[in-house]
C-alpha cells in the first residue's frame, strides 16, 4: 500500500509538472498583455512595467524563472491586484467555492444516488418516471436559469432565504441547490442503470433464493455493487464543482474561485491564471487518487492489497 | 411399499407475456418428487426445464410471468398461493437452488463466509459466530482447503470450481429437503464436471434430501439419476426411471436424444442429430408439438395431443406409438442396442 501510494505520487508530480508547463505555454499565445491600458499608462510607463515583471524576457527564460519559483512555493504576485501574493488571494477565494462545491457535491450525489436506487428498484412505476424527469430536467436547464428561478420563487417571493451574497450558512442554500441539480442528475441517471443491471445479474436470484427479504437484496446485495461505476464519475464531477461554477458565484454574488479565474484571463494575469490552474490540476489529481482508493474499499476485486496475499 | 412425495407438482401451466405475445411456456407438466432420490430433468433449450424449477422457487421475473394453472404441493402447502413473505421462509431453507454459472452466481464485493452465512442467520436463527462456525464446517464439507482462511476471502479469489463448491454450500447450509439443481455442472470443465457430481451425490447420502437436477447433458443425467423427465415444448414427454429411459425408451423424442448421444459402440459413423427446430411457444402447435420433427410422425400426431400411455408403473410416455391401433416401429439403432445390453444385463426382464 505504502508503495503504491509512493507511486501515485511520483506521478502526480510529472501530471502537474505537465500541466504547468502546457498551461504556461498556452498563457502566452493569449494576445495583449497585463498592462495593455493605453488611457492610463503610457507606452514608456507600460514598458517599465513589463521591465520590472520581466516579461520582456524570451518566453523560455520567463519559463524557467517561473518553474524554479514554483518549486520553491512561489506562485509570484498578481498584476491586478496591488502586488498581492497569488497563493494569498487563492486562499482568500478558495472558502467559499469549496464550501459551496461540497455541499452541492454531497447534497446532489446522495438524493441522485437514492433517487436512482429507488427507480430502480420500483422500475416503470409512477416513482421511476419522476426521478427519471427530475433527472432529465436537472441535466437539461442550465444552472443559471434554475438559479433565477430559486432566487425569484424561493427568496423574492416567499422571502424564505436571502437573494445573494455569502454572510452565513443560511446564505448558501440557494445556491447549493442550484449547484446540486447537475451531480444529482448524473448520479441518478447513473445509478438507476447500473442498479437494473445489478439486480439482474445471477448472485441477485441467488440471495432471492437464499430467502433474503426485499430490503436486504437491495441494500446488502445490489447498491453496492451498482455504485462502483457511480463513483468513477462523480469523482472529477466534485473537482468541477469545489473548484467553482463561475455562473452561480456570479448570480449569487459569491466572492469565489471561479470568478477571480475568469477576471484573470480577461486581464492576462499569468501569475493568477498559473496559480488557479495549478490548483485545479492538484485537486483533480487528488480526487483521482481518492477515488482509486474509494474503489478498492467499495470493490475488493481491485483492493490494492500488495504482498499481502495468503 | 408407500413412497413418500416430498414434493408434488400438479398440472402447471405457466405463461410469459412478451410484446409479440403469450408464450406458453409450461403446458401442463405434472410429476412428482420422492423423498431421497435424485430426479433429472432433460430437454433441450427452451422445452421449459428451468421455468419450471424456478417458478417452484417463484423466482420467475414478477412482471411478465404468470402461473396460469396448477398446483406445486409442498409439504401440503401449494406454493404457488404462498406471499412472498412466506416464500421467502421456504427459500433456502426448505428448498435452495444451485445455479448454473458459478462465475457469476456469487456477490463479488461480499466475503464468502458472509454470503454462506446469510441464510443460516436469517432461517435457523443463529449468532454471528455460530454461523461463522457452521460456514467454516460447510465450506470444509463440500471439500475447500483451509476454509478458517478461505471463508474471509472474496468470490474472485476461487476458481470456477471451487466456487460453484461454495454455491452448493450455501444451498446445503440449512439441510434443505429439496434441492433444485440448476444445470450445475454446464459451465465447468469435464474434470470439474465428475468431482462436482461425486460431491452432490455424497452430500445427498449425507443430509438425506431430494434432488431436481436439470440439466441437457445425458452422461451426467446416467451417473447421477433415480428417475429421469424428459421435457419437449414445455411438456414431459415421457418419464422412468433412469434405467427404463435409458435402455427401453418409448418417445421418439427420447430416440433422437438417446441417439445423439456417443457411446463405446459408435464408430466412425456421424452422430445423429434431431433434425428441425424446437416449436415456437407463442404458438404451440395442435398435436404433439414434437410431430415436425419425428420420423415416425402419423395423423393422428398433427392433430390431437398424445395422452400419457403406461409403459410400467413407473414408465410413462406421451405418444400415439403406444396406442394399441398404432403401427409397430422400429426404434434407430443406437436405442435397439441399449435395450439389448439392458436385456443383457438384467437377465431378460
Amino acid at each position: 500500500m505504502v508503495k503504491y501510494l509512493g507511486q501515485r505520487l511520483i506521478y502526480m508530480f510529472i501530471t502537474l509538472f505537465i500541466v504547468a508547463t502546457v498551461t504556461f505555454f498556452l498563457m502566452k499565445l493569449i494576445p495583449g498583455s497585463p498592462f495593455n491600458n493605453f488611457e492610463k499608462l503610457s507606452e514608456f510607463q507600460q514598458n517599465l512595467l513589463l521591465e520590472k515583471y520581466g516579461l520582456n524576457d524570451p518566453v523560455p527564460v520567463q519559463y524557467f524563472k517561473y518553474m524554479s519559483n514554483l518549486v520553491k512555493g512561489d506562485l509570484g504576485v498578481s498584476f491586478q491586484f496591488n502586488n498581492t501574493p497569488v497563493t494569498e488571494l487563492i486562499g482568500n477565494r478558495i472558502g467559499p467555492s469549496a464550501v459551496l462545491g461540497l455541499q452541492a457535491m454531497i447534497l446532489g450525489s446522495l438524493i441522485g444516488i437514492f433517487l436512482g436506487a429507488i427507480a430502480a428498484l420500483k422500475q416503470n412505476s409512477w416513482i421511476d418516471y419522476t426521478s427519471t424527469f427530475l433527472a432529465v430536467v436537472g441535466k437539461s436547464i442550465p444552472s443559471f436559469i434554475f438559479a433565477g428561478l430559486l432566487q425569484y420563487y424561493i427568496a423574492v417571493k416567499l422571502g424564505w432565504l436571502p437573494v445573494m451574497l455569502w454572510r452565513g450558512p443560511e446564505y448558501t442554500i440557494l445556491p447549493t441547490i442550484a449547484l446540486a441539480m447537475f451531480p444529482l442528475s448524473i448520479s441518478a441517471r447513473f445509478m438507476r442503470t447500473e442498479m437494473i443491471e445489478v439486480l439482474g445479474s445471477d448472485y441477485i436470484t441467488l440471495a432471492k433464493a437464499k430467502g433474503a427479504s426485499y430490503w436486504q437484496i437491495s441494500v446488502k446485495h445490489a447498491l453496492r455493487n451498482a455504485l462502483i461505476p457511480v463513483v468513477t464519475v462523480l469523482g472529477p464531477l466534485a473537482v468541477s464543482l469545489m473548484t467553482g461554477s463561475l455562473v452561480i458565484e456570479k448570480i449569487f454574488s459569491i466572492p469565489g474561485l471561479g470568478e477571480q479565474f475568469v477576471k484573470s484571463i480577461a486581464t492576462n494575469d499569468y501569475p493568477v491564471i498559473m496559480g488557479t490552474n495549478l490548483l485545479f490540476a492538484l485537486l483533480f489529481v487528488v480526487v483521482i487518487l481518492v477515488v482509486d482508493i474509494l474503489y478498492g474499499i467499495i470493490d475488493p476485486r481491485i483492493r490494492i492489497t500488495g504482498g499481502k496475499a495468503k | 411399499m408407500v413412497v413418500e412425495k416430498v414434493l408434488e407438482v400438479k398440472d402447471l401451466y405457466i405463461s410469459f407475456h412478451t410484446f409479440a405475445g403469450e408464450v406458453k411456456a409450461i403446458r401442463g407438466v405434472s410429476f412428482d418428487l420422492r423423498k431421497g432420490e435424485t430426479l433429472a430433468i432433460v430437454g433441450e433449450s427452451g422445452s421449459g426445464k428451468s421455468v419450471t424449477t424456478k417458478s417452484i422457487m417463484r423466482l420467475l421475473p414478477e412482471h411478465n410471468s404468470e402461473i396460469k394453472s396448477g398446483q406445486i404441493l409442498f409439504e401440503g402447502k401449494d406454493l404457488t398461493k404462498l406471499t412472498d413473505k412466506q416464500m421467502q421462509k421456504i427459500r433456502g431453507k426448505d428448498i435452495s437452488m444451485i445455479f448454473q454459472d458459478p462465475m457469476t452466481s456469487l456477490n463479488p464485493t461480499m466475503k464468502i463466509g458472509s454470503q454462506i452465512m446469510e441464510p443460516l442467520i436469517k432461517h435457523q436463527k443463529l449468532s454471528k459466530a455460530a454461523a461463522r462456525e457452521r460456514a467454516i464446517e460447510l465450506l470444509k464439507l463440500v471439500g475447500i482447503p483451509k476454509p478458517e482462511i478461505r471463508v474471509d476471502q472474496y468470490p474472485h479469489q476461487f476458481s470456477g470450481g471451487m466456487r460453484q463448491r461454495v454455491v452448493i454450500a450455501i444451498a446445503l447450509a440449512c439441510n434443505p429437503k429439496v434441492l433444485i439443481a440448476d444445470e450445475p455442472t454446464t459451465a465447468l470443465d469435464v474434470t470439474i464436471q465428475a468431482q462436482i457430481l461425486e460431491l452432490m451425490k455424497d452430500l445427498q447420502r449425507k443430509i438425506d434430501t431430494s434432488i431436481i437436477f436439470i440439466t441437457h447433458d445425458l452422461g451426467v443425467v446416467a451417473n447421477v439419476a433415480d428417475r429421469v423427465a424428459v421435457m419437449y415444448g414445455g411438456k414431459i414427454v415421457e418419464i422412468g426411471t433412469a434405467d427404463e429411459i435409458f435402455y427401453n425408451p418409448q418417445h421418439p423424442y427420447t430416440w433422437g436424444l438417446i441417439s445423439s448421444m456417443p457411446d463405446m459402440e459408435t464408430n466412425d459413423e456421424e452422430l445423429y442429430s434431431i433434425p428441425g427446430t424446437p416449436p415456437d411457444l407463442l404458438d404451440p402447435p395442435k398435436g404433439d408439438a414434437f410431430a415436425p420433427r419425428n420420423p415416425y410422425v402419423m395423423k393422428i400426431d398433427l392433430e390431437q395431443e398424445p395422452p400419457f400411455f403406461k409403459v410400467s408403473d413407473t414408465h410413462y410416455a406421451a405418444t400415439w406409438l403406444l396406442h394399441p391401433d398404432a403401427p409397430k416401429v422400429e426404434p434407430p439403432e443406437a436405442v435397439k442396442r441399449r435395450r439389448n445390453q439392458f436385456v443383457g444385463v438384467k437377465g431378460g426382464k
